[in-house]
């Protein structure tokens, strides 16, 4: 079995180097960006009790935004994962189908009615609204039998979120709350602090572990929902369980950057080629490249035309549409 | 008393009835296939049987206990399903599809143990696939990519492996290739199975009984002889056919066919001839 060894050996490996890459985009995003900053304020802001300017703004600007990043980074590419493992559909991601402009209506409703509104609360309107609008999307795409092809699904995305994205615009309007809107949702990773943090870690934090601890049940899902209830698997269950992780971790992820498409769709996308189809590999190296891309997007938006911000979910969206066409060119059916 | 049978069992989606008021048996480490015409609810029994698909009433009764109540996981280690054609392995390799077949005997991440490893390579060797063990599965020919499957039911370490229309797209030779690993894990091992044919003649020649459906109703079963009849072939695929015998396996075959004079598919109720069914049920 020297060959078994060495397969669980290469993931072993794989993952070493995604976690190696981390920390340097991790490095990468805290030394670089408007403010002059060197190693060592980014190494004192880390390690010591030290104040002063530059270390200040590592340590209550910097460093929030980048975990803040990864954890966003993680959670939506795994949620993306999920999303193609559990529809069978390589076009899922939780911006094209729903999630995201779900959650961002539910946040114009919630600033309309309830402005004080703290933080925790903004979050679970946002896994509200996730749950709605992906609701939405699944029950329009599968009304007609034998629904669920990746095409009508992600047609079904479209409309659901254009007419949600609609609802928070006509919202905003009347309830005159369109600036702090879009400061959320448009925002991207500008202004995040630590008590944000606090509210969405164990969130997403705690959806992660249970998406690592499913990924078998996710695989065989993948294969053909026959096989999996045959093999023994409570279908059912574990659908709905993977469902609400989905809406944890997009809704999270939203209550933080706001509307971000293609993360979810391209990372499962381009670990697959490296760990195979196994979502135990898939899944946990969607996690550390997400969120590696997630730093190395937001550092660019930082930098490319400092002092001025570039939004995050532009840059990553021009990137995702190209992907997007080349997928959507291979067929929509194809998962290598 | 047969480990495996139905009772009065009713299957059917929404208004629509499949299968009604349907009993019988699965004779244990035999051969069993369920022959019909298209539409006649072989495959909805197949998966009623097997629980992929809740009956409405009735039961499936398995070790005498009605198998609604049963937990899939611990069901999954005593029968062991074979959808009609799985479409795709999503990209596995061979030895990746075949460890899932360990699935219900696993927790938590799932590493395999020294006996999975074992019943997992004991599996590929059985199917003759264990050079393609790191090959993608989807790169394998239809016949190969049929085996992989079978393996990975195998894995399961099932006493039942039940099939549905496994040799369908594949051509004359892996049909019979498939069928001949079937036979021999049904000899060499004492294994029950159980597939829906749509292959008159392969169904007369492999199997021990053989169950006529029509309408969601057995028309007959009992050995290829006694079903595979004139009459018989008559009341479920409406067709005329000569019965013969295979000069190699002395099994009934049927030799040539014509579809029924005046027969017509949107007037089924003119051939349920009530006195034939009573005759061979």
């Amino acid at each position: 079995m020297t060959k078994d060894k060495q397969l669980t050996h290469s993931f072993t490996y794989q993952i070493i180097i995604g976690l190696v890459v981390l920390s340097l985009s991790f490095a990468v995003a805290m030394l670089l960006g408007a403010a002059e900053t060197t190693a060592r304020d980014v190494w004192l802001a880390l390690t010591s009790n030290v104040k002063s300017e530059s270390v200040n703004i590592i340590r209550e600007l910097r460093l929030p935004r980048e975990i803040a990043a990864i954890l966003v980074g993680a959670g939506l590419s795994v949620a993306g994962a999920i999303m193609q493992g559990m529809t069978r559909n390589p076009l899922a991601d939780p911006g094209l189908l729903g999630l995201t402009a779900g959650a961002n209506a539910a946040l114009a409703v919630t600033l309309a009615i309830f402005p004080t509104t703290n933080y925790l609360g903004m979050t679970i309107a946002c896994f509200i609204g996730a749950g709605v609008g992906a609701g939405l999307v699944f029950g329009i795409g599968s009304m007609k039998r034998g629904g669920f092809s990746p095409f009508r699904i992600v047609l079904a995305g479209a409309a659901v979120s254009a007419f949600l994205f609609a609802v928070a615009e006509g919202i905003s309007l009347t309830f005159k709350v369109s600036k702090d809107v879009s400061m959320w949702t448009a925002g991207g990773l500008v202004g995040v602090s630590w008590t944000q943090i606090q509210v969405i870690l164990p969130f997403i934090l705690i959806g992660l572990v249970i998406a690592f601890l499913l990924a078998r049940q996710l695989t065989i899902l993948s294969l053909n929902e026959e096989v999996a209830v045959g093999l023994g698997q409570k279908t059912t269950q574990i659908k709905a369980i993977l469902f609400i992780l989905i809406i944890l971790l997009t809704g999270a992820a939203v209550a933080v950057v706001g509307n971000i498409a293609f993360l979810g769709l391209m990372i499962p996308h381009i670990v697959r080629p490296i760990v195979g189809k196994d979502y135990r590999s898939i899944l946990p190296m969607s996690a550390v490249f997400g969120a590696s891309f997630m730093l190395l997007a937001d550092t660019v938006s930082r930098t490319i035309n400092a002092p001025y911000e570039t939004p995050v979910v532009a840059i990553i969206s021009l990137m995702g549409l190209p992907f997007f066409l080349f997928i959507v060119q291979k067929g929509g059916r194809s998962f290598s | 008393m047969r480990r495996l049978s139905t009772e009065r069992l009713h299957i059917g989606y929404g208004e629509k009835t499949i299968v009604s008021d349907l009993t019988l048996e699965i004779p244990d480490q035999k051969i069993t296939t369920i022959i019909g015409s298209n539409g006649c609810g072989k495959s909805t029994l197949l998966k009623a049987m097997t629980r992929i698909i809740p009956y409405q009433s009735g039961s499936v009764i398995l070790d005498g206990a009605s198998i609604s109540r049963e937990d899939t996981k611990s069901l999954a280690k005593k029968m062991a399903i074979l959808p009609q054609n799985p479409e795709s392995a999503a990209g596995l390799t061979v030895g990746e599809l075949v460890s899932y077949g360990r699935f219900p005997y696993q927790k938590g991440f799932g590493r395999l143990n020294k006996k999975d490893i074992e019943v997992i390579d004991w599996a590929l060797e059985e199917t003759g696939i264990l050079p393609f063990k790191y090959q993608p599965v989807d790169a394998l020919s239809g016949g190969q990519r049929q085996r992989v499957w079978i393996a990975m039911s195998l894995a399961q370490e099932t006493e039942m492996i039940f099939l549905d229309e496994p040799t369908t797209y594949l051509d004359m030779a892996h049909q019979l290739e498939v069928l001949e690993l079937l036979q021999k894990l049904n000899r060499e091992q004492g294994r029950t199975i159980v597939m829906v044919l749509h292959d008159l003649n392969q169904a007369a020649r492999f199997a021990d009984h053989i169950i006529a459906l029509k309408d969601g109703k057995v028309v007959k079963a009992g050995s290829s002889e006694a079903v595979i009849q004139r009459e018989v072939l008559q009341e479920v695929f409406k067709i005329d056919a000569e019965i013969g015998k295979d000069p190699r396996t002395n099994k009934p075959m049927c030799i040539t066919y014509n579809l029924l004079k005046g027969e017509d598919d949107n007037e089924k109720d003119t051939y349920a001839n009530p006195a034939l069914i009573r005759a061979y049920s």
